[in-house]
C-alpha cells in the first residue's frame, strides 16, 4: 500500500471498509495465519534439529487484499524484538532497577528499529502489570511494585518503540499478577484498589498515547478480560480516552466473539478463531450489529493508517539488528540495573591489582542465562556469560580464576575458595524456576516439556544455600551475584556473605557487566523496584491454585509500612560506591503543582549515579491510605565533589484518592496537609521531610 | 474440550444414553479412524463436518462427504469406514421414545441420507443441516440460555425427521426389553470367547435357542448374520494387535480365534481390504500423524471452525 497524508486517513478509512465484505472485514479483525501456518513459521533450525521460536517472523493480522495492506505485523518483547535474531536486552524488572526512563526510552527505541528492520510494526512488549507478589512467574518482564514507576518505564518504553512508527502494544490489561492460573482464575477487588493500585500507569500510557492495548486472560470481576465492557469501553474508552485498538492475548483469551467484540475487543490474536468462527453467525442472530464490526475495524485501520503515515526518521535495514551500538546499549542498560544490595567492609569494588586469586562458585555461573522460555524470548547472536565475562576482563592482569560449576560438590569448592582472595557465587533462577508458564504442548512431532510459571519458594535453593554455607567456613569474602527477575529472602545467608549484587537476568552482554561493576569500572546505581522482606509472611496474599482471588488494596512497600513491619531491603534501595548527601528541601505549592527542589551531592570518592525519590505522605489522611507514595524520581550522575539542584513538580492530582461514590479520583476534602519526603530509598529513616498545606 | 477418542464412545454393547438436561439425548464430536460394528437402542444421526466417512448399514455401503448427515435407525447394526482423509463427525443419539409426542405409541423408521435422496428433499436437508449445525454451535459454545436453545433445535429436528423422512416399515417389529436382554447376553458371550472356536450351536445353547431359531432371530436383530458378526469382531481385535503390539501374524491369528494364519490373512484381506503386515504398517505411520498438532484447547474451535460453514 502507497504512503498516505495524514489528512486522507478518515476518508481512506471509510473507503476501505465500504470495499469490504462481512466475511473480509472479520478477517481484518483476526490474526492472519491458520494455526498450521502459525507453528510453521515458528521454528529455528539448531544443529540440524528444529528448534519452537515463538514469533520467529512478525504475526500478521487478516491483510487486505484490496490495498495490499497488512496492519499488524506483531513482534513480542519485552527483552527485546522477539523475531529472528535480535539484541537482548535486560529484562524489563533490571530495567525498571535501572529508575532511568531517558534509558528505557533509548531501549525502546533500539527495539523500535529491529522491529522494522525485520518487517514488524507492532511491539505486543510493553508489560507493566504491576509486581503484586515476587513469586508471579512473569514478573521479569515487568519493571517492579509500585504504580508511578511502573507508568513512567513504560510510558519511556512507548515513546521510544513509537518514535520509529511502530505501534506500541500495553499490557496484560488488567490484574494479570499470578502466572499459573492466569486462564482461568476471576480476580475480585474493589473499585478503588483497581483505580488505584492496578490501573494508574495503564493509563499513564494512554496519556502518552500508545497506539494499543492486550486484553489479559484472566477474569475481572467475573468476566474475562478481553470481555469486558467494564475494562475495553467504560474505563479504557471512556473514561481515559483512548483511541485505539484492542487486541486480544494469545490463543486463548477470547470464550464468546460476540460478548467480545461488544465489549470493545477488536482484534483477536493471533490466528482466525472464534471471530472468524462465530461473528457472522452472531450477526444472523441479533447479537452483534455490523456497526460495531465497522467500528473496530475502523479503530484498527486509523491506527495503523496513521503510523504509516508519519514520516520515518531513519532508513530501516538489517544492519540495524544486533548492531554494535545495540550490543554496547544491552551492557549499558545490564549496568545501570545492578543493584548493589550489601557490601560489608566494602569488599566491593574489587582491584585486580591487589588481588591474585578469584573462586567463581557456583551452578549459574557459567549459564547462558537472559529469562524465560516464554512469549518473551529473544534469541540473540551470542550470550556472554558470568564466567565469559570474567575471564575476557581478566585476560590482560595476572588474577587466576578458579571454578566450580556443580553446587553439590562441596568439597571441591570449598578447595577451590580456601586460599582465594575473594568467592564470587553466582546464584538464582533460570527458566525452568520462573517465567511464562507452559504447559507440556506437542508441536508437530516436537515435544515441549513444560517450563517456567510462579515461583514454588522466594528463597535460595536448599543447595545454593548449603553451597554458600559451606564455603563460608573456609572463605568469608564471599560476594553474592543473584540472578533472576524478581524479589529473593535472602535470609538464609544474609550473614554469610559480604556482598550481594542483584544482577537480575541480565541480557547477551550480562557477563560483561557483571565483571565490570565488580572490579569498579561501573558504580552501581541501579534500585530494587520491590521491597525485599525478611520472611514471607510480611508479603500480599498469593495463591496460584486458586480459581478466584481477592487483591488486597495493600501490596509492597504499601503493606509493609502499613503493618509498620521492617522489611530486610527497602523498596527503591541499592548502595554505590560511593556516597551521597541530600540537602535543603524546599517546597512551594500553586493551584497545579507542588514544586520541591532538593540539593545532591556526591560526597565519597569516585563518580556515580544515584536516584533521587520524592514520596508524598498521607499521615494526616482522615481515610485509609498508604502511609506514603512514590511520586517522582530521577536519576542524576555526579563527579567526586559536585553538587546538583533537582527541580521536581508535582501535579497537585497526584495527591487524590479514588471516590467509589463518585466514580473519580477526587482530593481529600478534610485534609490539606501533605509531607514531602525525599530521599534514595523509600526507607524512613534516610528521608528529608517538609509538609505542605494546599489551604494555604 | 477434552479430545474424546472413538474407543471410548462406541462398544460392542448398546450404551446407556446420558442425558441432557432431563432429554434422553446425546451430542458428540468425533474423529473416527478405525472401523467398528455396533449397533443400539438409540437413533443415531451422523452428521460429517469435515472429510469424509463410509458407512456400512446393513449390508449396504454409503459414502458420506462433507456436510453430508444419515440416520441410522435403532437396533441397525452398522460400522464406520475412515476414508483417505481426517474427518470430524457430529453424532446426535437419542432414544426413539422422544419421537413419541402427546402420548402416542407410535414406531417410526427413517430413511433420510442427504446422499441418497431425491431433489425434492432439497429444502428439507438444507432446513436439516442448518439446525444439525445450531444444535452443535449451541452445544459447543454453551453460551447463556443454551439449553433452551438445545431443545428447540432438537425438537425442531424430530419434528422434521418424522414430517419429511419418515417410512412405513412394516417388516420391522417392536422389539421388547427381553429380546434386548437376550441380544446384550449373546453379544457379551462373544466378546469373552470369540478368541476360541464358537459354534452356532454353541452360541444357540447359551441362551436356550434352537441353532435355527437363533440364526434367525440374530440376523433380525443385530442386522448381520452370526457368523459375519463374529469374524467382524475377530478382526477388530486383530487390528487392535497390529496396531499395538509386534506379536506375529500366527500368534495374533491364534490370540484372535482365527484357527490359522491364511485365514486370517483371507478374511483380514476381504474385510479390511488390505494385509495385515500392510495394516500394521499403515497404522504406524497414522499414529504418528496422530500427534495432536498444537494445543489440545483447539478443539472446540476446530468444532466451531468446521461447524461455521454450515450457518451462512
Amino acid at each position: 500500500m502507497k504512503k498516505i497524508k495524514k489528512d486522507q486517513i478518515n476518508k481512506t478509512v471509510k473507503e476501505i471498509i465500504a470495499s469490504l465484505s462481512l466475511e473480509e472485514k472479520i478477517k481484518v479483525l483476526s490474526g492472519g495465519f491458520t494455526q498450521e501456518e502459525m507453528f510453521k513459521y515458528s521454528t529455528d533450525m539448531v544443529d540440524g534439529k528444529p528448534q519452537f521460536h515463538y514469533n520467529k517472523i512478525p504475526y500478521p493480522t487478516g491483510k487486505i487484499a484490496k490495498y495490499d495492506f497488512v496492519p499488524v505485523e506483531f513482534v513480542d518483547g519485552p527483552r527485546g524484538a522477539v523475531c529472528g535474531t535480535s539484541t537482548c536486552f535486560p529484562v524489563s524488572m533490571a530495567r525498571g532497577a535501572s529508575f532511568d526512563p531517558d534509558l528505557e526510552e533509548r531501549v525502546g527505541e533500539a527495539i523500535g528499529k529491529e522491529i522494522r528492520a525485520q518487517g514488524g510494526n507492532y511491539f505486543g512488549g510493553v508489560c507493566i502489570n504491576i509486581l503484586r507478589h515476587p513469586a508471579v512467574g512473569r514478573a521479569q518482564e515487568t519493571y517492579g511494585e509500585d504504580m508511578y514507576h511502573l507508568g513512567e518505564m513504560g510510558a519511556a518504553l512507548v515513546r521510544g518503540i513509537q518514535k520509529h512508527n511502530v505501534m506500541a502494544c500495553v499490557k496484560h490489561f488488567v490484574c494479570n499478577n499470578i502466572e499459573n492460573t492466569r486462564f482461568k482464575v476471576n480476580v475480585e477487588l474493589s473499585e478503588r484498589t483497581l483505580h488505584e493500585v492496578y490501573l494508574p500507569h495503564f493509563k499513564r500510557c494512554v496519556d502518552e498515547g500508545a497506539a494499543s492495548f492486550m486484553g489479559a486472560y484472566n477474569k475481572v470481576r467475573g468476566d474475562y478480560c478481553c470481555e469486558s465492557k467494564l475494562l475495553l469501553t467504560d474505563i479504557l474508552r471512556e473514561k481515559w480516552g483512548f483511541n485505539g485498538f484492542v487486541i486480544s492475548d494469545f490463543l486463548f483469551g477470547v470464550y464468546d466473539a460476540a460478548k467480545a467484540i461488544n465489549a470493545g475487543l477488536d482484534v483477536e490474536m493471533p490466528i482466525q478463531m472464534h471471530y472468524v468462527n462465530n461473528l457472522a453467525a452472531d450477526l444472523q442472530e441479533g447479537l452483534i450489529s455490523e456497526d460495531v464490526i465497522d467500528q473496530s475495524v475502523s479503530r484498527l485501520l486509523k491506527t495503523a493508517l496513521e503510523f504509516k503515515a508519519k514520516p520515518d526518521p531513519i532508513v530501516y535495514n538489517s544492519e540495524l539488528v544486533c548492531s554494535q551500538e545495540h550490543i554496547e546499549l544491552a551492557r549499558e542498560a545490564a549496568e545501570k540495573s545492578m543493584v548493589l544490595l550489601k557490601n560489608e567492609e566494602r569488599i566491593l569494588p574489587l582491584d585486580s591489582k591487589k588481588i591474585t586469586k578469584i573462586a567463581l562458585i557456583g551452578q549459574l555461573a557459567d549459564v547462558e542465562n537472559i529469562g524465560d522460555h516464554g512469549s518473551s524470548r529473544v534469541f540473540p547472536p551470542k550470550i556472554v556469560t558470568p564466567y565469559e565475562g570474567l575471564k575476557d576482563y581478566l585476560r590482560s592482569s595476572n588474577v587466576l580464576i578458579e571454578t566450580c560449576f556443580d553446587n553439590n560438590k562441596i568439597d571441591y569448592a570449598r578447595k577451590v575458595s580456601r586460599n582465594a582472595d575473594v568467592v564470587v557465587i553466582v546464584a538464582g533462577c533460570t527458566h525452568d524456576d520462573e517465567g511464562e508458564y507452559m504447559p507440556e504442548t506437542t508441536v508437530g512431532s516436537e515435544v515441549l516439556k513444560s517450563t517456567g510459571g510462579d515461583r514454588r519458594s522466594i528463597r535460595l535453593k536448599e543447595d545454593e544455600i548449603n553451597l554458600i554455607k559451606e564455603v563460608s567456613k573456609v572463605n568469608q569474602k564471599i560476594i553474592l551475584v543473584s540472578i533472576g527477575g524478581s524479589a529473593f529472602i535472602y535470609e538464609d545467608i544474609i550473614d554469610d556473605v559480604q556482598a550481594i549484587l542483584m544482577a537480575w537476568y541480565p541480557g547477551m552482554e550480562g557477563g560483561k557487566a557483571i565483571s565490570r561493576t565488580l572490579f569498579g569500572e561501573i558504580n552501581p546505581s541501579g534500585k530494587i523496584p520491590f521491597t525485599i522482606p525478611k520472611k514471607e509472611e510480611d508479603l500480599t496474599y498469593f495463591n496460584n491454585e486458586v480459581d478466584e482471588i481477592k487483591y488486597d488494596y495493600y501490596h509492597g512497600y504499601m503493606l509493609i509500612e502499613k503493618e509498620k513491619k521492617q522489611p530486610r531491603y527497602h523498596f527503591g534501595y541499592g548502595l554505590s560506591y560511593t556516597e551521597f548527601k541530600l540537602d535543603n528541601l524546599t517546597t512551594r505549592v500553586d493551584d497545579q503543582t507542588i514544586d520541591v527542589s532538593v540539593d545532591l551531592e556526591n560526597i565519597g570518592d569516585r563518580e556515580g549515579a544515584e536516584v533521587a525519590q520524592l514520596y508524598i505522605g498521607f499521615e494526616n489522611s482522615k481515610i485509609d491510605r498508604p502511609k506514603k507514595l512514590l511520586k517522582a524520581f530521577t536519576k542524576i550522575n555526579l563527579k567526586v565533589g559536585q553538587k546538583s539542584t533537582i527541580h521536581f513538580s508535582v501535579p497537585i492530582s497526584e495527591l487524590m484518592y479514588y471516590n467509589s461514590d463518585q466514580g473519580d479520583f477526587v482530593l481529600e476534602t478534610e485534609c490539606s496537609r501533605y509531607s514531602v519526603l525525599v530521599g534514595n530509598s523509600s526507607n524512613d529513616q534516610n528521608l528529608l521531610k517538609t509538609e505542605v498545606n494546599l489551604r494555604e | 474440550m477434552d479430545k474424546i477418542t472413538v474407543k471410548s464412545i462406541f462398544n460392542y454393547e448398546y450404551e446407556v444414553v446420558k442425558y441432557f438436561d432431563g432429554m434422553p439425548m446425546k451430542i458428540l464430536f468425533v474423529g473416527i479412524s478405525s472401523f467398528k460394528y455396533h449397533w443400539h437402542k438409540e437413533i443415531e444421526i451422523i452428521f460429517v463436518l469435515k472429510g469424509s466417512i463410509g458407512i456400512n448399514i446393513e449390508e449396504k455401503r454409503y459414502e458420506l462427504k462433507k456436510g453430508d448427515f444419515i440416520v441410522i435407525n435403532n437396533f441397525t447394526a452398522h460400522a464406520f469406514e475412515s476414508l483417505a482423509e481426517d474427518n470430524m463427525l457430529m453424532i446426535v443419539q437419542f432414544d426413539p421414545k422422544i419421537c413419541n409426542g402427546d402420548g402416542k405409541k407410535d414406531i417410526y423408521f427413517f430413511n433420510c441420507n442427504s446422499a441418497a435422496l431425491e431433489r425434492d428433499k432439497e429444502v428439507s436437508i438444507n432446513i436439516f443441516r442448518k439446525s444439525m449445525a445450531n444444535l452443535g454451535r449451541e452445544m459447543t459454545l454453551k453460551r447463556g440460555g443454551y439449553e433452551h436453545y438445545i431443545k428447540s433445535y432438537f425438537y425442531s429436528i424430530i419434528g422434521l425427521l418424522i414430517r419429511q423422512f419418515s417410512i412405513k416399515d412394516n417388516n420391522k417389529i417392536k422389539i421388547d426389553e427381553f429380546d434386548i436382554e437376550r441380544i446384550k447376553n449373546i453379544l457379551s458371550y462373544i466378546d469373552k470367547n470369540y478368541c476360541q472356536e464358537i459354534s452356532l450351536d454353541a452360541a444357540a445353547n447359551f441362551i436356550n435357542m434352537s441353532p435355527s431359531r437363533f440364526s434367525h432371530m440374530f440376523k433380525e436383530k443385530v442386522g448381520i448374520s452370526f457368523k459375519r458378526y463374529l469374524t467382524l469382531v475377530r478382526i477388530e481385535r486383530a487390528k487392535e494387535l497390529l496396531k499395538t503390539t509386534n506379536y506375529t501374524i500366527l500368534r495374533i491369528a491364534n490370540e484372535c480365534g482365527f484357527n490359522n494364519e491364511s485365514l486370517l490373512y483371507r478374511l483380514f484381506n476381504a474385510y479390511v481390504g488390505i494385509t495385515p503386515n500392510g495394516y500394521r504398517k499403515k497404522s504406524l505411520s497414522q499414529v504418528r500423524k496422530e500427534v495432536p498438532s498444537g494445543y489440545i484447547f483447539f478443539d472446540s474451535n476446530d468444532i466451531l471452525s468446521a461447524i461455521c460453514q454450515f450457518i451462512k
